[in-house]
């Protein structure tokens, strides 16, 4: 068990292939042994991992591909030998040939037409779903703001820094949502964490965050500490990816939950 | 072409890609014909993403699909969903069609039976459609600051190592071995949210 506990940080690089050296041997063989813990995890991070196959841009695949594909697994029936074909019948065909080449000229003109228009569909089909997301995202928002018991924390620059007030809305069921304006970028290679530093015992990660090119800062949270047992909020600047506990020299942000 | 199939056989439609897959193991091919019409747009945009050129994405298609149509009796619906399944066996063939480009080395052969890669969705009745699914990826993705999007994206449609990624990026390796960690954990919550 305390292998799984130590190998389970390796599940979603493993998936992805980029686990390597002795991290990716001690894994292999720790999964030799058959361990049904990590076995089911590393089958829930390569679920995870194939969604990163909708990142690439999306692309019809051509029609004749359709074909050679049926063809090759042989559902397509091959076309029946004939027998002897008089000349009448050939000049016939080659004229309904030269139709033909014709008729699928001006038909490949209107699918590509077609193809354009539905790529066009699509694209704007993609981006309305984005669109809903976010839309729920910003529900979600508006929704903690202004639901009857929600609590506004301020939370001021710690020291003298010179930076803006930041201000968190925390309803004891729904969540919450830290806002922020002209927030600074942290360091290269760092983040800010969001901690709820409880009345009693140590302080516990609420979620990290980058603020957006403008400095606007939006994050949702669901934080595992309760609303009745936080005497505090606090944000610290951390390395990327955050860490268990603050870096007490790095507190930039705190507000009391009074 | 896939209006007309959808035509021929519009019950096909509303059939789940694990009955399609028995009926493939009994060799039905409108079942592959179905599947192939319900996957194939997914595994070719990643297939050009990675390999980034349609001849080449073409080949590693129907690649796929026959290797799906020749293999079918040993795909286990138990062992997860079949797209997901599909998605990866995609990647691993492009990133082979590429590796074999460059290092002109043998291509490894991943059948069916030599890497049986089961793919657990977390909570089925919870996730969102393929569409929403993929809508959130590209969301959340974009949330992410530019160069830990990179480092995942290095990952998997280049197959890079962590190494390899913090050499490419001229970043320390914890840093990428975090990046990757914590861009991934945080896509899984966005998945995983009603």
């Amino acid at each position: 068990m305390n292998d799984c506990e130590q190998l389970k940080e390796y599940y979603e690089a493993y998936a992805l292939g980029a686990l390597e050296g002795g991290e990716r041997a001690a894994l292999d063989a720790h999964l030799e042994r058959r361990c049904p813990v990590c076995t089911a995890e590393l089958e829930r991070a390569r679920w995870l991992v194939a969604q990163l196959a909708y990142l690439a841009p999306e692309a019809e695949p051509p029609a004749a591909l359709r074909r050679k594909v049926l063809a090759g697994a042989g559902t397509t029936k091959p076309s029946e030998r004939r027998g002897w074909i008089p000349v009448w019948a050939w000049v016939g065909a080659a004229a309904l040939v030269l139709f033909a080449l014709i008729s699928i000229f001006e038909m490949r003109r209107y699918q590509a037409d077609l193809a354009s228009l539905q790529d066009e569909i699509r694209a704007a089909r993609s981006r309305t779903l984005e669109l809903e997301s976010e839309r729920q995202l910003y529900e979600r928002v508006l929704a903690v703001r202004t639901a009857s018991g929600t609590r506004e924390i301020d939370l001021k620059p710690s020291g003298k820094s010179a930076l803006p007030e930041v201000r968190a809305f925390w309803h004891a069921e729904m969540g919450l949502v830290l806002t922020g304006h002209k927030v600074p970028s942290p360091t290269p290679n760092h983040t800010f964490q969001l901690w709820v530093v409880p009345k009693k015992g140590l302080p516990l990660s609420a979620g990290i965050f980058h603020p957006d090119a403008a400095g606007t800062v939006l994050l949702v949270a669901t934080p595992s500490a309760t609303l009745a047992d936080a005497a505090a909020l606090a944000v610290s600047e951390e390395p990327a990816g955050g860490l268990p506990q603050p870096t007490k020299d790095r507190i930039l942000w705190v507000g009391p939950v009074s | 072409m896939i209006q007309a199939a959808r035509q021929d056989c519009p019950e096909g439609e509303s059939l789940s890609d694990s009955v399609l897959m028995e009926q493939l193991a009994r060799r039905a091919p409108e079942a592959l014909e179905i599947l192939y019409d319900r996957h194939s747009r997914a595994v070719y945009s990643l297939a050009l993403r990675i390999a980034q050129q349609a001849t080449s994405a073409e080949e590693i298609v129907q690649d796929v699909f026959l290797q799906l149509w020749r293999k079918a009796h040993h795909y286990q619906a138990s062992r997860g969903p079949l797209e997901p399944w599909l998605l990866t066996l995609a990647r691993n063939r492009s990133l082979d069609h590429m590796r074999l480009k460059r290092e002109k080395q043998r291509r490894r052969e991943d059948t069916l039976e030599e890497q049986p890669l089961a793919c657990t969705a977390p909570n089925p009745e919870h996730i969102a459609d393929r569409e929403h699914r993929a809508a959130r990826v590209r969301v959340l993705m974009r949330s992410l600051p530019e160069r830990q999007r990179r480092a995942i994206e290095l990952a998997y449609f280049d197959g890079m190592t962590h190494s390899e990624i913090a050499r490419e990026l001229k970043e320390p390796l914890g840093t990428v071995k975090s990046w990757i960690r914590t861009g991934l954990l945080r896509l899984r919550e966005a998945l995983e949210e009603r």
